[in-house]
């Protein structure tokens, strides 16, 4: 340890010029002093922490400056009274470095599964549903633009939006100015999105493969995006996940995207995943009411997902891993309403 | 009291100083993992301590003639400045969405402040740098942003009617333009212009370019026809039948051209920004000091296809690492040669310059395209 009175070498530059001198510095009691001179007070300086192993750096009074040599440093460092700082010991010591990295996955990972939909949510909450429809106005661009005119003869087109208007009224709490609207896909195929803002959109190509009652069926699925709002949703958890994605990437931005862009990607299926299941429960609550039945549901997918394999030419199942689809497992889906179907059917049986 | 000056004190011979970086990926890891940790627990708060912390290391672990380099930005000013920066990137962000038309816009008004944006960024980097207790500096004096303003808004107007062909030389004046405004202490920095030097730079790119499409095609030719030619043996065919093949098989394929040909590219756009760099710090001077980088192309090219790999098959971990070989590389190939030394620049004037210009102006991912 440095004992009063001890010569240590450092070097000294003035803050005039970019001379830099050799000096012998010495400590005691009064504080430290340089090539033997009235020593200056411990309060009156300034000790630069190195990061890593470069010099100590001590600032002095008058704008001059000392650096010392690691070993030399620590030692006058810790007679002038500094205690190593808690984040410089944390950074380096191997052990405590390495138990962040648990750390580090455990809070990147609860911050996409937690923290961005729990934030997304409240944004979206404080957010008027009056505004949905200004964050879908851009979206319903691209449909107009992807889509032609519906060939649908005028009045099914009429009679399905006489009972979409009524089950809209039943499942959207607060109801939006929604619209149905009938477009022309093949580059599609059979499908119906909903918008945010409550512009839900079947496509001819399902119109021409479901009954009336199935098509009523998945609109009402498609409802379910439109009362829990899961496009707008979306528009903040992305926004969400990009932050994280930044925080976490630092300045390592074009190796970085490279690494991040599956993860986010994973993670965005996974929240679309949750949105269809939430929309399928909204679906299957509405179809169990009495006079309406799940088993139309089932019988619609089921057709829906026939005329999507025969046009990829195969079988599409196994195709996409589970954690790389958009959309639950069909097959489940299906299930769950044909569960609630035998259930229906039985109940008016007996 | 001796005076430490190496040989360089006579005027006949000139002395050559190296650069020299002494971080370590093992340090670095510490600092950056725990960086990493608190800027997500602290919903990037810290990011602004974390910065600071990260270009304290890189500067203090560089090394010129015995003389470490300091950095002496506050993080408190860093802080502010993002949030500065955050309160416009949220609502342009956000407006994305709702109206590509309306972000256009405020983005072609952010685009009208962007020259001032650089000016007052530039200032902020380089008063916060030192080297042997002497401050770097900007200068911003008139006619500063009136300049700022023809090379980095005017003048790339010109891109349009010249097809991009004008693209080298406004280059080449957004490094003379930064060059020639830099000081360290009172000194400025000079640029021997070279127009001609940066149009042969990116004539070398488009070469190597154009010789990559070629040796992909060298490669992917054979494969092709091999596979036409296994196409037509009928246990080949039975297999390329499989439920497996048909559906993995375009999958693999496009993972393999991936793997191959995307890290190549990446790495190859990396190297070149050094390589103009290069280009650059060439035609620095500062007093009669004069600086080299004895970059070698395809040197820049494995170093950054390697970082590539390394950072691939560690998910990332392995990036302190990959960033101090790198920096590495880039430092200890910078050369000065002088005949009077470095021990007689003298400091400039006290300056207060503050980070929200230069935060602000970072959080919109502007490169200004200087620096270590």
């Amino acid at each position: 340890m440095t004992e009063p009175g001890r010569s240590i070498a450092a070097r000294y530059y003035d803050g005039l010029s970019s001379a830099s001198r050799n000096e012998i510095v010495t400590l005691s009691a009064a504080g430290l002093s340089i090539g033997g001179a009235t020593p200056i007070q411990a309060a009156a300086l300034n000790i630069v922490e190195p990061m890593g192993q470069a010099f100590w750096q001590i600032e002095l009074p008058d704008g001059a400056m000392l650096e010392l040599d690691g070993a030399d440093g620590v030692a006058v460092a810790k007679a002038l009274g500094h205690r190593e700082t808690p984040i410089r010991r944390w950074e380096r010591s191997l052990k405590l470095a390495l138990l962040a990295i648990p750390l580090l996955i455990l809070s990147v990972w609860g911050a996409s599964i937690v923290a961005v939909p729990v934030m997304a949510d409240l944004a979206t909450d404080m957010l008027p549903r009056g505004t949905d429809q200004a964050i879908g106005a851009s979206s319903v661009l691209v449909i107009d633009r992807m889509t032609s005119t519906s060939t649908i003869p005028s009045d099914r087109r009429q009679a399905l939006r006489r009972r979409f208007k009524a089950m809209a009224r039943d499942i959207v709490v607060d109801p939006p100015p929604y619209k149905l609207e009938f477009r022309d896909a093949p580059s599609i195929g059979p499908n119906a999105f909903a918008l945010p803002g409550g512009t839900v959109v079947a496509t001819d190509q399902m119109l021409a493969i479901l009954t009336d009652d199935e098509v009523v069926a998945v609109l009402a699925h498609e409802l379910g995006h439109v009362e829990h709002r899961h496009g707008v949703r979306t528009v903040f958890r992305s926004f969400g996940l990009a932050v994280l994605a930044a925080a976490v990437l630092g300045d390592a931005s074009t190796l970085g995207n490279v690494l991040t862009a599956l993860p986010v990607l994973v993670t965005q299926l996974s929240y679309s995943r949750s949105f269809e299941d939430q929309a399928d429960g909204v679906a299957l609550q509405w179809l169990s009411q009495p006079g309406r039945s799940p088993c139309d549901f089932a019988t619609g997918l089921h057709k829906i997902q026939v005329t999507i394999d025969a046009r990829s030419g195969g079988n599409s199942k196994g195709a996409t891993p589970s954690w790389l689809a958009t959309h639950p497992d069909t097959a489940e889906r299906i299930k769950r309403f044909e569960t609630a179907c035998q259930r229906v059917k039985g109940a008016i049986a007996t | 009291m001796t005076d430490q000056v190496s040989s360089a004190d006579s005027v006949a011979t000139p002395s050559i100083f190296r650069l020299k970086f002494h971080g370590t990926g093992r340090e670095y890891f510490g600092i950056w993992i725990v960086n990493l940790l608190l800027t997500i627990v602290t919903v990037g708060i810290y990011s602004a301590w974390a910065t600071v912390r990260t270009n304290r290391y890189f500067c203090g672990a560089t090394e010129l003639d015995g003389s470490r380099f300091g950095y002496h930005a506050q993080p408190k000013a860093i802080l502010i400045g993002r949030l500065i920066g955050a309160a416009f990137f949220i609502p342009y962000a956000i407006l994305q969405h709702v109206s590509p038309t309306a972000s256009l816009l405020l983005l072609l008004i952010g685009l009208t402040i962007l020259p001032w944006l650089i000016v007052r960024a530039m200032r902020f980097r380089m008063r916060v740098l030192s080297y042997r207790n002497i401050r770097f500096g900007f200068d911003d004096t008139p006619p500063a942003v009136k300049m700022a303003y023809r090379y980095y808004l005017w003048m790339p107007l010109l891109l349009i009617p010249t097809a991009g062909l004008i693209w080298p030389y406004i280059q080449h004046q957004h490094s003379k333009y930064l060059a020639t405004r830099i000081r360290y202490g009172n000194t400025a920095m000079g640029f021997r212009s070279d127009v001609g030097a940066f149009y042969i730079a990116y004539l070398q790119l488009i070469l190597v370019e154009m010789s990559m499409f070629l040796a992909i095609g060298v490669i992917a030719i054979p494969i092709v026809i091999l596979g036409v030619v296994l196409s037509h043996q009928p246990g080949f065919r039975h297999l390329m039948h499989s439920d497996l093949f048909r559906n993995g098989a375009p999958f693999l394929a496009g993972i393999a051209i991936a793997l191959l040909i995307y890290p190549s590219f990446i790495a190859l756009v990396l190297a070149f920004r050094n390589w103009l760099q290069r280009v650059t710090y060439n035609r620095i001077t500062l007093g009669d000091m004069s600086v080299r980088a004895d970059y070698r192309p395809w040197r820049l090219f494995t170093l950054y296809l390697g970082n590539i790999v390394m950072l691939l098959f560690t998910l990332g971990f392995a990036y302190p690492w990959v960033k101090c070989r790198t920096v590495r590389y880039l430092i200890d190939h910078i050369e000065l040669t002088t005949r009077t030394g470095l021990h007689q620049f003298q400091a400039g004037a006290p300056d207060d310059s503050n980070a929200v210009a230069d935060q602000v102006a970072s959080i919109f991912d502007v490169d200004i395209g200087i620096g270590v």
